[in-house]
């Protein structure tokens, strides 16, 4: 096993632990695979992908079932969301690597902004 | 009305869930284009829809993003199946942490990790950009 795939692995329990605990940090594993294991903007996003689709089930279910989460808003928000998913896979991999990286750096900056701004107003 | 069809009364604010819709459409967008970001962008609106209700915000964020999560990953495997491969080793360590987080809910102080994630976001967005 080599250093850059330990630390990736770390990583990505890590967030996954935070992503369970809905605290962010789930976009941080595809800068990690990008930079340090090589891979492609493309592969690294799929990769983080199908982590976080791990990663967030227990969470999904726990959270849902201690708060109560009403299905049908869910339902009408994940149709949409649904058909945003289509729409942005299918552009993704007609864009350059690096015009996705860039505005993979922009929405981080945005999240870190907007993370920040809710962490000091509660 | 696809609307009421789905939220049935519900919500009487209409145009709170068109808007909502809105950003459940962007945030699908952000997540299939570049692979995360549903969340951050449904919990604008969701904190909304709940009044500031934290637990009640983040609880409806993973149930909307967890489809948006898996939909947008099989687009990605459908389009390039060598995905598999490279994030296969990484599965039990994102399986182990999502269900470790999830014990953690309600224990651990949330306030603190946030913190130290949101320091990383902007600094992985920061070499993200300037790369």
């Amino acid at each position: 096993m080599n250093i850059a795939f330990a630390g990736g692995l770390a990583l990505c329990f890590i967030t996954a632990v935070s992503s369970g605990m809905g605290t962010g940090g789930g976009g941080l594993l595809t800068l990690y695979l990008t930079l340090f294991c090589g891979m492609p903007q493309i592969t690294a996003q799929g990769a983080n992908l199908l982590c976080f689709a791990c990663a967030s089930t227990p969470a999904a279910v726990m959270n849902c079932m201690r708060h109560g989460t009403d299905m049908r808003l869910t339902a009408f928000l994940s149709f949409c969301g649904a058909v945003g998913c289509v729409l942005g896979a299918v552009a993704a991999p007609l864009l350059p690597d690096i015009a996705l990286g860039r505005i993979y750096g922009v929405f981080l900056l945005f999240a870190g902004v907007i993370s920040l701004k809710r962490y000091f107003s509660f | 009305m696809l609307i009421d069809f789905f939220v049935n009364g519900i919500y009487k604010d209409e145009a709170l869930l068109a808007v909502s819709g809105i950003f459940a459409l962007f945030a699908g967008l952000l997540n299939g284009l570049i692979g995360t970001g549903g969340g951050v962008i449904m919990l604008l609106i969701l904190y909304k829809i709940y009044k500031n209700d934290a637990g009640a915000a983040h609880a409806a964020v993973t149930a909307v993003t967890l489809p948006m999560t898996v939909l947008s990953a099989a687009l990605y495997l459908y389009r390039e199946p060598a995905i598999i491969s490279a994030a296969f080793p990484l599965l039990p360590a994102a399986a182990a942490g999502g269900a470790a987080g999830a014990a953690l809910l309600g224990r651990a102080k949330p306030k603190t990790v946030s913190l130290v994630f949101t320091v990383m976001t902007l600094a992985a967005g920061t070499v993200a950009v300037l790369r």
